[in-house]
């Protein structure tokens, strides 16, 4: 199963996909995926459907100062996938040539999403959009130039056809700016995107279903988080406080967090230990 | 969501932005986003850029919970760094008495005041305006 996290913890070299039920959520996920890679020297480029016209998706995703500055660049997924009839080695020819163009104009790597509906149009197979996905994910992610976003329609493309995809893609994004997802592992839990005001209600269950569930040592896994306010350090740091006995709290982070976790009382809990800072 | 096209205007001001249910406004996620790009795009690095979002989230969170449902920030360009100001039009309540009367509020402000180099709170007839502020260097 993918890693799943929120759009703004991609890196280069990621190949996720984002499976999605609604447009204005879908275009705030992209509208942070566009901003990440400009952010990062990266170029962006989006493919879309000839009904989205370049100037609309330039808008929604507020990019038209990237755009001026050939930063970002909307192509169709016609002209780009079939502009004859669809062929996996030519698409990924043409991706990686992309890749070494970006580079070659200043970028520090490229940044790509597409609409992947084009691939249900008559005369496509989905064998052949699997296959071109697999050879996609064994090819131009590996020197850490491209990141690769597939965007999946859950109202177009069915359950099963989604769960074979998501298998195919390292990493999963969460299909909300702002939402949580909770991992159960074997010792604890994996968080990833953000804990607030909206999410608290999930957290605090997360965590005390987790305790119930562990050993002696609940593992916190915050490495991939994206946020976490202080009310919420707050609901991690009364767990940790009410634990008695062997339990104990393991929390791993980044740094950062973990700075914010002591200045809101961490270090005064003997039940709380951080593992070794992962630098991301 | 309303917000106004930011980055282009003379005057220092990078986002000008109402938040919250009451306002009809960008919810809290957005609006993190929106202030970290800005904020990455002005030259912060990366913790520094996180410790200053969590300081105007915990401001902002407090205005939605407590003053009224929401609020407008505004952030802009001085000459040491960035500005971001905070106001709520809500319910008049002093920020002390806030602390007092709910320590989850209280937890939020001081954190705020933590992490950004600089906190200040101006309550008014017409609400609380909180600055806070970031150094570029």
């Amino acid at each position: 199963l993918p890693n799943v996290i929120a759009v703004d913890r991609l890196r280069p070299g990621d190949h996720a996909c984002l499976s999605f039920s609604s447009d204005e959520e879908r275009w705030e996920v992209l509208r942070v995926f566009a901003h990440h890679g400009f952010a990062r020297g990266e170029k962006v480029v989006f493919f879309v459907d000839r009904a989205t016209p370049a100037d609309e998706v330039t808008r929604r995703v507020d990019a038209g100062k990237a755009r001026r500055a050939g930063q970002f660049v909307v192509f169709s997924t016609t002209a780009w996938y079939e502009p004859s009839r669809f062929n996996r080695e030519r698409c990924i020819t043409q991706t990686r040539r992309a890749i070494d163009a970006a580079c070659e104009e200043g970028y520090s790597g490229l940044r790509g999403t597409g609409d992947m509906a084009w691939a249900l149009r008559p005369g496509i197979k989905l064998s052949e959009l699997l296959s071109y996905e697999r050879a996609a994910d064994r090819t131009l992610f590996r020197d850490w130039r491209y990141t690769g976003l597939c965007q999946y329609d859950r109202r177009r493309f069915d359950e099963q056809m989604i769960h074979t995809i998501d298998g195919i893609h390292p990493v999963a994004l969460l299909d909300r700016v702002g939402a949580l997802h909770v991992t159960l592992t074997a010792t604890g839990l994996r968080l990833a995107g953000d804990c607030d005001l909206t999410t608290r209600a999930e957290l605090v269950t997360a965590l005390q279903h987790a305790r119930k569930q562990a050993a002696s040592v609940l593992r916190l896994d915050l490495t991939e988080l994206s946020f976490l306010d202080a009310r919420c350090c707050g609901e991690i740091l009364q767990l940790a406080a009410a634990m008695h006995g062997v339990e104990r709290l393991e929390i791993s982070c980044r740094p950062q967090l973990r700075r914010v976790l002591t200045l809101l009382g961490a270090a005064s809990l003997a039940s709380l230990t951080f593992r070794g800072d992962e630098l991301r | 969501m309303k917000q106004s096209s930011p980055s282009e205007q003379p005057d220092g001001s990078l986002l000008d932005v109402e938040f919250g249910v009451a306002s009809g406004g960008t919810d809290l996620g957005k609006l993190r986003q929106l202030v970290g790009e800005q904020c990455t795009a002005a030259g912060l690095d990366q913790a520094r850029c996180e410790d200053f979002v969590l300081a105007v989230h915990e401001i902002a969170a407090n205005a939605i919970l407590y003053a009224g449902g929401g609020g407008r920030l505004t952030l802009r360009r001085t000459a040491r760094g960035l500005r971001c100001l905070i106001s709520d039009g809500g319910t008049v309540v002093h920020p002390a008495r806030r602390q007092l009367t709910s320590p989850d509020t209280g937890r939020g402000l001081w954190l705020a005041a933590q992490l950004a180099d600089e906190l200040t709170i101006t309550s008014g007839p017409d609400g609380t305006l909180i600055a806070l502020s970031v150094d570029l260097s």
